[in-house]
């Protein structure tokens, strides 16, 4: 066995402690390790406190970014839903000058694939060589847009914005009631600006949270912040009503030569205005083009005496006021009447005349009298009462009230003139109105361009009792026809229907000499079928035609034709039966000839 | 002991694991949930695109002449 060695206690003494050094430098490396942790913690906590808000916004801000999310405009629709306008994304070139390194390399590349001047785009980046924001060109085609990415341009010295672009889809179509988008998407004229704050919609925001490379990761939706689409728009027209409105004006416009030209097709019992046109006009696809003249609505911002398309309702207030029988006749002394100072002509001497024929034959002297008898206040009454002077509340921009004067101004010389149409102004919409009231058993009732929106029942609409439904309905099945089948309206006259209505010409003041000019007409004509049920009202209306009819300018030879041509189209698109089965070749309204017939000759077209 | 701490060591890999897989699941859904907003911003836009079209290609006024040359359905000749 062996024996452990003896170690002497002295010896042992002397030797250094086993593990002391160890533990102390495990201390010291421990103490290390705190001291940097200590440092770390006091760094941190520093940071914290006095950076913290900062250094926090500063990492939201590379981590997440927030976006608008541009709300898409509505759509213009139709009455049966076809799009009348509708909005498209397209991108939009802006460029940061400030941080261009070679300002006209850059300009020549884009000019290049954007078709514009090098030189000018060059000049524009000099001269905002300071700025960080500033357009290139603005709703690019998808082919600019890939041309422009392929330029690979450095990335923080361009970018695109998304923003919405306006289409027609049915072309040239009622352009003054539809109105324009600008380039900011602000809504100008018509629809548009009446039904901006719908059509336009409420921006939203999401934020988008992306890698350390600025990458999309993640997009979050901000709930408290969703976007709403604008609101799509239903109006009363009807498309195809609308173009064939359109193309008859076209043909009046080059066959007559006019200065302007307008038209209305009005659903009486409901007042839904089913189309709406007025000439000159304009592309809305190309705005920049239109001449000034063509952004009025001529329908409602044009304002004339009504003339002879006023007469209706005067007859029509006489029976009512018992002032005048259905079966009177009425001395319309030769053509030659005197009224206080003033001396009333007739166009042709009329000896005796029916109520019928008054207004058949458009007599004002037949007309006078009447006024005679009503006296200028129940003349004034149904004048205000019809909705003359005042707007008729369609929901369009800029609509004229027309004018009539306060009974106060009204002088013995207004008792012949009123039942003329002369002394007072009106839209044409306002003289639609007031044969569809006719059409419509007396009550006048609020035209509308706008039908109600989803979930509405009714649209504010005022119908007011005018005239008597028995007296209305005897004038339009009566006296009303008769203008159309032997009067001065009769070529609008239809096979098959029963077509009411009354030519206008008024004559307009010569702003030379401040009297009535000889030259300057405003022919219209103002119609409706079927005279028993009536389904359409239409009123054409042409202002200082220059080609003239054996130096004339009447409604029934200007206008009458054509807005015969549109009540039929009207009638057959609304699938309207004839009322009359026509014998071959025979036009119900084909009576014979009145001596009023010369003084038109048909034109041969 | 030292199964004690495995055990341990093992526990908590364990959760971290499930943790981490948790967390990918996550990020994939809400990638792909990203990716049907953008999705939808595509399809919104082409059906916009498409609807435009459609109009275009139907309009009354390209129609207009072909319907007004055409004889009336009355009109047609029996063969």
């Amino acid at each position: 066995m062996n024996a452990p060695l003896p170690i002497p206690v002295s010896a042992t003494a002397r030797l250094p402690p086993v593990g002391r050094p160890s533990r102390r430098r495990g201390m010291l490396v421990a103490l290390g390790i705190l001291a940097l942790f200590g440092i770390l913690t006091t760094r941190i906590v520093t940071l914290h406190l006095e950076h913290g808000e900062q250094l926090q916004g500063l990492a939201q801000k590379q981590r997440m970014v927030e976006e608008e999310i541009l709300p898409r405009p509505g759509d213009l629709l139709d009455r049966q839903g076809r799009v009348l306008a509708t909005s498209l994304e397209m991108q939009s070139l802006f460029v940061a000058p400030r941080r261009m390194a070679d300002k006209t390399r850059c300009a020549q590349q884009l000019a290049e694939v954007l078709r514009l001047d090098p030189r000018g785009l060059a000049e524009r980046f000099e001269s905002q060589a300071e700025k960080g924001f500033l357009w290139v060109k603005r709703r690019l085609s998808p082919e600019e847009v890939v041309a422009v990415r392929r330029l690979k341009l450095p990335a923080d010295t361009w970018g695109f914005r998304t923003e919405y672009r306006r289409f027609h889809p049915q072309g040239v179509c009622a352009a003054q009631v539809l109105g324009q988008r600008t380039i900011d998407g602000v809504g100008q004229g018509g629809i548009e600006r009446v039904c901006d704050q719908r059509l336009r919609g409420q921006p939203g925001r999401r934020r988008l949270k992306l890698d350390a490379r600025g990458r999309v990761l993640e997009v979050l939706p901000d709930p408290e912040h969703p976007v709403r689409h604008g609101e799509n728009i239903t109006l009363a027209l009807d498309v195809y009503i609308q173009l064939q409105a359109e193309q008859v004006l076209d043909e009046v416009m080059s066959e007559w030569k006019p200065k302007s030209a307008c038209a209305v097709v009005l659903e009486p019992h409901s007042g839904d205005v089913l189309a709406m046109a007025s000439r000159p006009t304009y592309d809305p696809e190309h705005p920049e083009r239109a001449p000034a003249d063509a952004w009025t609505n001529r329908t409602i911002q044009d304002q004339y005496e009504p003339g002879s398309t006023f007469k209706p309702l005067i007859v029509a207030w006489g029976l009512d006021q018992g002032v005048i029988r259905r079966d009177e006749v009425l001395h319309c002394e030769h053509g030659e009447y005197r009224m206080g100072k003033r001396l009333l002509h007739d166009h042709h001497p009329y000896g005796e005349l029916s109520i019928a024929d008054v207004l058949a034959k458009s007599s004002n002297i037949g007309m006078a009298k009447i006024g005679e008898r009503l006296t200028n206040a129940r003349l004034h009454a149904v004048t205000v009462a019809a909705g003359f002077g005042r707007k008729t509340g369609i929901e369009l921009p800029g609509e004229s009230s027309g004018r009539v004067w306060p009974l106060k101004q009204w002088t013995r010389y207004s008792t012949g003139s009123i039942p003329m149409g002369q002394e007072l102004t009106a839209t044409p919409l306002q003289i639609a109105n007031s044969l569809a009231l006719l059409a419509n058993g007396g009550y006048l009732v609020t035209p509308h361009i706008l039908l109600p929106r989803e979930g509405e029942e009714t649209r504010s609409t005022v119908r007011t009792q005018v005239i008597q439904t028995e007296t209305a309905d005897w004038l339009r099945r009566g006296p009303l026809v008769d203008v159309v089948s032997k009067g001065t309206g009769k070529k609008a006259a239809l096979p098959g229907y029963r077509v009411f209505g009354k030519t206008g010409t008024a004559q307009k003041v010569d702003p030379q000499t401040g009297e009535y000019s000889r030259q300057l007409h405003v022919s219209s004509f103002v119609c409706g079928a079927p005279a028993d049920h009536p389904r359409a009202v239409v009123i054409v209306s042409v202002d200082e035609p220059s080609v003239s009819v054996n130096g004339e300018h009447f409604g029934g030879s200007v206008a009458a034709p054509a807005a015969g041509r549109l009540l039929k189209k009207v009638l057959e698109y609304l699938r309207v039966a004839p009322e009359v089965s026509p014998s071959p070749g025979m036009n119900v309204a084909q009576e014979p000839d009145l001596d009023d017939s010369r003084r038109s000759t048909p034109r041969g077209r | 002991m030292l199964v004690r701490f495995l055990t341990g060591l093992a526990l908590v890999l364990a959760v971290a694991v499930w943790g981490t897989r948790l967390e990918n699941q996550n990020r994939e859904l809400s990638r792909q949930i990203s990716l049907q907003h953008y999705r939808a911003g595509i399809a919104r836009r082409e059906h916009a695109r498409a609807k435009l079209q459609a109009e275009q290609a139907g309009a009354p006024a390209r129609l207009l002449d072909r319907v007004a040359a055409a004889p009336a359905v009355g009109e047609r000749s029996p063969d």
